[in-house]
């Protein structure tokens, strides 16, 4: 936790806290991941996951390429980073040079939300920012599948989707993972 | 079959060999009702109403991505070949006729079709239609697959939902030298008369080589075990007909499929579908409002619940164009409305947040002023901000897919990297985003307009 995260003054552009909801739940994330984030993959199933055990976020998903997607959240993301409340650091992979971004978190707006006060949902965020991004984007495919498509065969379609990403045990961490954080019915 | 040709603007003549069983196979394929319907869909849906000579069907381009995808199988077995290993006949034949079908399940207008299911939260996307017609026990596609050889529907169908590839072949259909794009961009770009960027395609062609990737996203959070693929890289020495590619697919989303006049009109045709759906799924005074008939296959489509192949494989373009003077007599205010206009062109008023002010700080506050002004006075208005783009990514997508990555394979022959790595232009491309509303009353823009602006 980073308690000192300096408020982000809505104000000097004639606006409210209100206004940024979605960079609050965004904010608030950040900091109780400890300031830092690695990947847009990992933040999108992290709020995508932490919506599902009872976050507010004003964010609605659909099924994109690495499972669930907000295309408001990707929004609310580029504000932050726009408006100086997160810093977007790009990095490279070094066997191939692909790029990926760290989102450091700089200033928040004031919210409302004691969602992060309660020790569970600090060990999720813990599980979701050390499993491997792969991991995660089956963990929340397989919740996905289950629960927003109703895929009675979540199982079999999740292999069809993913093909070589199930393969090696990472299928069975994913389902480990959401077994930790409560999310496995 | 006899020998037979089709003369296509983009690659001359295609030819179907009578005595070449990949020829044959796509031949019987092309002459599927499910294929033809491709000639009632553009490409480029409304996009000529700006570019008048972008007519081009996705029954065309499926042809040339079929024409391409033949190429790049033998690319791939010139690769195999260097590496010792042997061609697969069977996968090959499977990964081109993927190409030529990829296309199958798209709705009419495409990608705005896809919207207005979005919208209303359908779930299936049009790969998954792509899957469903492929599959489809009644329909003339899986029979013609199935005469070829058992099992081949569901090989084809699975290749095509697959997210990820299995083996290099997968690289014909989904890569970043994949058939669909070196099609659509050529074709795009000749069919509406942008001059901008040019494609090297044959240099390009002739220095695509294999080499394994990583397919798990770059985040620098370890795996226990990396996970490789392979897939196209490019030869150094293409570098710059490969940095003119990815730069002619930036300009053409910059120039035509994110032009205001294309993306206005998309976002009024989502409305209307949108409404429509809306007054189909209510199930009370369809008729009168909408001025359809109860078995119109729009009405029929939005109104079942779990509609069937066969529903979708009845809309097309010309279906929805046809039924627009209908519409604009029915007694649905707002579906007549934007009906009547979209047949007049009365186009709505396009705002877009740049004049807010130079600064991007102040045009995202503008934005959100807009927005919460127009909450509360419910101002009709259309919002669109899913025009994003970087030198990859069309829209959406937490990143682009790992395989779609472009990479360059260095001179030493080994070791590859990503190109906006290498690639001194390509490293500062500015990202694009735009956000754009278009307002039925042009009053509403003015006081919009008034609202966002830097104070």
């Amino acid at each position: 936790m980073t308690p000192s995260t300096p408020v982000f003054d809505t104000e000097e552009f004639g606006l409210t806290p209100d206004d940024f909801d979605g960079e609050a739940v965004i904010c608030d994330t950040l900091e109780a991941a400890g300031g830092l984030l690695i990947g847009r993959i990992r933040l999108q199933k992290t709020i995508y996951l932490l919506s599902k055990m009872g976050m507010a976020a004003p964010f609605s998903f659909i099924y994109h390429h690495y499972g669930p997607y907000s295309a408001d959240l990707a929004n609310a993301l580029d504000f932050s980073v726009g408006f100086g409340m997160v810093d977007e650091i790009i990095e490279r992979r070094k066997s191939d040079g692909a790029r990926f971004s760290k989102f450091r978190l700089k200033a928040k707006p004031k919210s409302q939300t004691d969602f992060f006060n309660h020790p569970e949902i600090i060990t999720a965020i813990s599980t979701f920012t050390t499993a491997s991004s792969t991991v995660l984007e089956l963990a929340a495919t397989i919740y996905w599948l289950k629960h927003d498509e109703n895929c009675l065969n979540w199982h079999s379609e999740i292999i069809r989707r993913k093909g070589v990403k199930t393969e090696e045990g990472r299928l069975g961490k994913a389902e480990k993972l959401l077994e930790t954080v409560g999310l496995a019915g | 079959m006899k020998n037979q040709r089709l003369r296509d603007p983009v690659h001359g003549l295609i030819t179907f060999r009578k005595d070449d069983p990949i020829d044959n196979l796509a031949w019987r394929l092309i002459d599927t009702p499910e294929f033809q319907r491709l000639r009632r869909i553009k490409q480029l849906g409304v996009s000529e109403f700006i570019y008048p000579g972008a007519t081009h069907t996705r029954f065309a381009h499926s042809v040339g991505v079929f024409d391409v995808a033949r190429r790049l199988r033998y690319i791939v077995e010139r690769e195999m070949k260097q590496i010792n290993l042997e061609p697969d006949e069977r996968r090959a034949e499977t990964a081109v006729i993927a190409a030529l079908l990829h296309d199958i399940g798209h709705g009419p207008f495409s990608h705005t079709f896809e919207r207005v299911q979005k919208l209303r939260g359908v779930k299936r996307r049009h790969e998954q239609w792509s899957s469903e017609i492929i599959r489809n026990p009644e329909g003339h596609v899986r029979a013609v697959l199935e005469a070829r050889r058992p099992g081949m529907a569901n090989e084809i169908a699975d290749l095509l939902v697959l997210e990820n590839p299995t083996d290099i072949y997968h690289a014909i259909v989904s890569s970043s030298f994949d058939a669909d794009r070196l099609d659509y961009l050529r074709r795009d770009r000749m069919m509406t008369g942008t001059g901008a960027g040019a494609i090297d395609f044959d240099w390009l062609m002739e220095h695509i080589r294999v080499r394994n990737i990583d397919l798990d996203a770059p985040d620098g959070v370890s795996d226990t075990g990396a996970l490789k693929i392979p897939t196209f890289c490019i030869d150094s020495k293409a570098l710059p007909a490969a940095e003119q590619f990815l730069l002619a697919r930036y300009t053409l989303h910059q120039q035509v499929y994110f032009h205001k006049t294309t993306r206005c009109i998309e976002s009024m045709i989502s409305a209307l579908l949108k409404r429509l759906a809306e007054i189909a799924d209510s199930n009370t005074n369809i008729v009168a409002l909408t001025g359809l008939e109860s078995d119109h296959p729009l009405v029929s489509f939005f109104a079942d619940a779990d509609p069937s192949a066969t529903q979708y494989l009845a809309l097309d373009d010309l279906v929805v164009m046809a039924s627009l003077p209908r519409m604009a007599r029915g007694a649905d205010d707002e579906l007549a409305e934007i009906a009547d206009r979209l047949i007049h062109r009365k186009l709505y008023k396009t705002l877009d947040s740049r004049a807010f002010d130079s600064d991007t700080q102040w045009q995202n506050a503008g934005i959100k002023k807009v927005d919460r002004w127009i909450e509360q006075e419910r101002v009709v208005r259309i919002k669109d901000d899913d025009a994003k783009l970087t030198i990859y990514n069309e829209i959406g997508g937490d990143e682009e897919k790992a395989h779609k990555k472009l990479r360059i394979l260095n001179a030493d022959g080994i070791h590859i990297s990503e190109i906006t790595e290498v690639s001194s232009y390509l490293k500062d491309v500015a990202k694009i985003g735009l956000t754009r509303y278009y307002f039925r009353d042009p009053q509403d823009r003015e006081t919009a307009r008034k609202k966002g602006a830097r104070s």
